[in-house]
């Protein structure tokens, strides 16, 4: 008895000490730690109106400087949902079934489509900020 | 079958280790849930409030959003909804390049959205409470710029 004990410990000891690894490769996306060196892009999306299952957005990119000031660099209105009658540039959000249309961009330092190609993060943080909206 | 009495021993053993952690899990999540559901409480019915984001500044000429919220409570749901009502892009400040835009008690209106199809200015000349709150917000990002 006092063996199985003995030999049990050690065995859940082991698997204990390799337990953070395994938890680390489950990460959720919006805790990911930024480097404080990098650019960080917060995205803020704003609901103008909903239709039946089609949301209208007001979609904000928003740069944070290292001294802290915030600077709007993109804004845009997009429309997302099954009943949205609309054409326009696709936002790449590979985890929605549906498209997001860009229907107006106000180009305040270029496209906000080619920004998003450029950098996948904020397409991540684009789909956690338009399904907080949608789901609330 | 010693060993499966081995066995049989470390997973128990095991799931009562993991049983114990998991608890404080568990409680966080059902302390999320109440929080969320204390926001349906009553609330005023309706209000609006602006927010301004800095675009950029050359010298004195600043060029920035406003956004003008208006939040309430629907009779249907009772829940509190925020929808935007007004977005605009402005400038304000001196030396700014202002070809095309409309002045506004001094400041510069580049573009309206017109997202309810009516302009802020009307709005704002409706409410001049919500206009003192935005030369208030406008101000406070002017004091605040990090340069």
């Amino acid at each position: 008895m006092k063996n199985y004990l003995f030999k049990s410990l050690l065995l859940i000891a082991f698997l204990f000490a390799f337990q953070p690894m395994m938890a680390n490769t489950i990460k959720h996306p919006s805790s990911r730690e930024i480097p404080t060196t990098q650019t960080v892009y917060v995205v803020e999306n704003a609901l103008i109106d909903t239709n039946g299952e089609c949301w209208t957005m007001r979609v904000n990119v928003v740069k944070i400087e290292s001294s802290g000031q915030r600077l709007l660099v993109h804004t845009a209105t997009i429309k997302v949902g099954r009943d949205c009658e609309t054409d326009g540039e696709v936002i790449s959000s590979s985890t929605y079934t549906q498209n997001d249309y860009v229907i107006e961009d106000e180009r305040l330092n270029g496209s906000i489509i080619d920004f998003m190609n450029g950098n996948p993060s904020v397409v991540d943080d684009y789909v956690i900020a338009r399904d907080a909206i949608i789901n609330r | 079958m010693k060993l499966l009495r081995y066995y049989l021993f470390t997973i128990l053993l095991s799931l009562s280790i993991i049983s114990c952690s998991t608890e404080a899990d568990v409680n966080e999540r059902i302390n999320t849930t109440q929080m969320v559901s204390k926001s349906g409480e009553p609330v005023p019915n309706t209000n609006f409030y602006t927010t301004t984001e800095l675009i950029g500044y050359q010298g004195n000429c600043f060029k920035y959003q406003v956004s003008l919220f208006m939040d309430y409570t629907d009779p249907m749901t009772n829940s509190r909804e925020v929808l935007l009502m007004h977005s605009v892009i402005m400038q304000t400040g001196s030396g700014c390049e202002t070809e095309g835009a409309l002045n506004y008690n001094g400041d510069w209106i580049i573009e309206d959205l017109q997202i309810t199809g009516t302009r802020i200015t009307e709005f704002w000349d409706e409410n001049p409470d919500e206009y003192a709150k935005y030369e208030d917000e406008r101000d406070r990002m002017i004091a605040n710029v990090q340069l």
